[in-house]
């Protein structure tokens, strides 16, 4: 005599256990709503006293179940949509086990349009129970009833056609209730902002479906959140400024499986990836993701790449053995990547559709594409704020540096060092030029920059420029100018040393790193001059800039292999 | 043994990865010719392609029979790739279609857009590659690069140019470090400024 493959209620036990969260597990029904087009959808959590969940409501708007469909939607592994590629949905588990997941009841009510409201269930304790006295339980044939006759009054029941799924026996409350439910709020705004929107997804015209989708949740209106931040009127901040999107990258990625490409007729999809990054105003100053008016908009969670599945986000996070880390700046730039369920297999989407982790081929080919974009933006982010820190305070007449810089300049004025004045230069053409560079064509900071070079000897200034060059140094004529180039390595590592000892933070290291520093800086220049030949023949001038030239690059070459082999604690 | 002027090739096609690319070429022997599909190799001391023993050579008639059969049952022998594949060859050949596809978009030619600045870095060009269109600055600073803004120079002395500070940069750069290949790209910029002149 044969025995059945499994115990129905020992194995429903084990699958509560699956890889869901709370959120993604709640998100299943919604996905379901959004499969059957539904255009309002709501939900509702009922409590019991403030630490208990009694039961959640969801009531959708879709076209509704038949009767056949009704009772098959329980079923594990049955779909009416099974392997569909067109959609969010494919899977067949979602509505179960998204359900058991959580709690121990589901009862799920549905009606299509000129039909009459039926119902069915499935619940963990009758299948235990039939387990335990060796039968088998079946999910109920549908009924005919209607969802508020005995689960007490559901608000705004729709009319004509929709779905009410219903959770009860809910034991698996993993925070306060009022936590899980501001966490489901942000995880539906982000989750499913494009079907909000009603957003074309190949960068054209089309809509994403025929039309918007409006979620409530306890009666308050989901707003997006989007990780571009680049489409704020449906936010909770409308009128917050836009980010600054880049071109859009196309990809063709193969079909892997060759009978999909077959029925579809081409062998490819496409990947289609969009950047930004937030505007100034929200990076101002480093350690600003962290403040509260930030936080409101979600800027402090987001680092990382979101990825989208025909719109519906599957994955937010660093990809796993990316190229390179991820640091604090990638919170305020935005990536997005777009594909559709074909591609699943070279995005590693899961049944229950919580994270993405693209193949190899496909995360070297991320990494080769946009990698030299994050390191751009780290740049123009950092040098925003490192040009933030040096500019002048209101009604300061000092264009930059400021503190200490100040003090070596008047030392530098009092020590009256000789100086041999080149009768080649012009004094005013070669103030007017460093006065220009230095204030970056800005007419009023040009000439704050002329005025300090004309009350004093010896002027420094930073600023960031491209290229391994740390200092820059103009010759104007008796009065001479020294530019610091924050973007070098050199002054970031100072900068952040001197951030930590301002804090009273790690003196007794921050002592030490400055002797490395100083060590590191010296060494670099020692193997400048050391790869100097005076069989080459050049000129004062060009020895001098090959001179620079190497001392900066070597210092940077120094300086990263410190960080690397001994010391990744030390960052800009 | 037979002299090299007793054989003939001329390569036909060339497909698959540079470095071991297969090769169909129309080639002579002894006064016979034959069409040779041959997986060729990268041969380090002489920086070229050269035949491996892997191939074919076909005289006429094994060509005119092969040709034949694979024309007439094209469609059935394609299926033959992808009919019934177990998960191992689906992930192999799964994996080596992405890595074609990966390897058709790094060598897309990206757009370009060139324009002369003057900034007092240590290098006569910088690339931002971060952006679809790469944009292409010339450091007007450098003082070659400000007689080709001039048009002061010739397209060949320009080469010329470019060419032989290149090669000094390239001479210059200590071999065997431990750098990173990032910082000698680094290094061989900053030591190429210094040359160009």
């Amino acid at each position: 005599m044969g025995v059945k493959p499994f115990a129905s209620g020992q194995a429903f036990e084990s699958l509560r256990d699956s890889d869901f969260d709370s959120c993604s597990a709640l998100g299943e029904v919604i996905d379901n709503s959004i499969q059957a087009d539904a255009e309002n959808i709501r939900i509702n959590f009922d409590l019991r006293g403030r630490d208990t969940i009694d039961r959640v409501t969801f009531v959708d708007d879709g076209h509704g179940m038949s009767k056949d469909i009704l009772q098959n939607c329980l079923r594990m592994g049955w779909s009416s949509r099974y392997n569909d590629r067109t959609g969010i949905g494919r899977f067949g588990v979602g509505m179960t086990l998204g359900a058991i997941h959580e709690c121990r009841r589901v009862d799920v009510y549905s009606k299509v349009d000129g039909g009459e409201w039926s119902h069915t269930y499935l619940d963990l304790d009758e299948i235990a129970d039939a387990d335990y006295r060796d039968i088998d339980w079946e999910i109920p044939a549908p009924t005919k009833k209607a969802p508020d006759a005995e689960a007490g009054a559901i608000k705004n029941l729709p009319k004509d056609h929709g779905t009410v799924v219903i959770w009860s026996k809910y034991d698996r409350n993993r925070d306060k209730p009022a936590v899980l439910i501001e966490e489901f709020r942000s995880w539906l705004g982000r989750t499913f902002r494009y079907f909000i929107w009603n957003e074309s997804l190949d960068g054209g015209k089309t809509p994403l479906r025929k039309n918007g989708l409006n979620i409530f949740l306890n009666g308050q209106e989901i707003k997006t959140i989007d990780p571009l931040y680049i489409r704020p009127e449906k936010s909770e901040f409308p009128d917050d400024p836009k980010s600054t999107e880049y071109d859009e990258m196309v990809w063709d990625w193969p079909i892997s499986d060759p009978v999909l490409a077959e029925s579809l007729g081409s062998d490819s999809a496409k990947i289609r990836v969009r950047l930004s990054i937030l505007p100034e105003v929200w990076r101002d100053t480093k350690g600003m993701g962290g403040k509260a008016d930030a936080k409101k908009r979600g800027i402090d969670l987001n680092e990382g790449f979101s990825f989208l599945r025909h719109g519906r986000e599957v994955g937010y996070d660093w990809i796993p053995h990316f190229r390179f880390m991820s640091e604090e700046k990638d919170r305020f730039w935005g990536c997005e990547i777009h594909f559709e369920p074909i591609l699943d297999r070279a995005f590693v989407v899961k049944n229950i559709k919580r994270g993405a982790v693209p193949t190899p081929e496909l995360k070297k080919l991320i990494g080769e594409q946009i990698g030299p974009w994050i390191y751009r933006q780290r740049e123009l982010i950092s040098e925003h704020w490192n040009n933030k820190a040096n500019a002048p305070k209101p009604g300061e007449k000092d264009p930059t540096g400021g503190g200490g810089h100040r003090r070596s300049e008047k030392i530098a004025e009092k020590a009256g060092v000789p100086a041999k004045v080149d009768p080649a230069i012009d004094p005013a053409k070669a103030q007017d030029e460093a006065a220009e560079f230095a204030g970056k064509g800005k007419s009023d900071e040009v000439a704050l920059w002329k005025a300090k070079f004309q009350s004093q000897p010896f002027t420094i200034g930073e600023m960031g420029w491209p290229g391994s060059t740390f200092v820059d140094i103009h010759y104007m004529g008796g009065s001479d100018a020294l530019f610091y180039n924050n973007r070098h390595k050199f002054f970031e590592v100072l900068s952040s040393i001197k951030s930590e000892i301002k804090k009273g933070e790690n003196l007794e290291t921050n002592s030490e790193r400055l002797t490395v520093l100083i060590d590191m800086l010296l060494i670099a220049y020692a193997k400048s001059e050391s790869t100097l030949n005076t069989t080459d023949g050049l000129t004062t001038a060009d020895a001098i800039d090959h001179l620079k030239n190497n001392w900066g690059q070597f210092l940077k070459t120094y300086i990263a292999t410190w960080q690397e082999e001994y010391d990744d604690g030390i960052s800009s | 043994m037979a002299s090299q002027a007793d054989s003939t090739s001329i390569e036909l096609l060339r497909v698959g990865e540079p470095l071991a690319p297969l090769v169909v070429s129309m080639t002579t022997y002894k006064g016979v010719r034959y069409l040779d599909i041959r997986r060729y190799y990268f041969d380090k001391t002489s920086k070229t392609t050269k035949p491996t023993p892997k191939g074919v050579a076909l005289k006429e008639d094994e060509f005119l029979s092969v040709i034949g059969f694979l024309s007439g049952e094209f469609a059935e022998l394609k299926k033959l790739f992808t009919n019934n594949l177990v998960p191992e060859e689906m992930n192999t050949r799964a994996h080596r279609k992405e890595s074609l596809a990966r390897n058709k978009i790094k060598n897309d030619v990206a757009d370009m857009h060139a324009t002369y600045e003057k900034w007092r870095g240590p290098n006569f060009f910088m690339a931002d590659i971060s952006k679809k269109k790469i944009e292409l600055k010339f450091n007007d600073q450098n003082k070659v690069i400000a007689q080709i803004k001039q048009d002061e120079l010739s397209g060949s002395e320009v080469l010329e140019r470019l060419l032989h500070s290149y090669a000094l940069a390239k001479k210059s750069i200590d071999s065997p470090t431990k750098i990173t290949p990032e910082a000698t790209l680094d290094y061989l910029e900053v030591a190429w400024n210094n040359f160009l002149r």
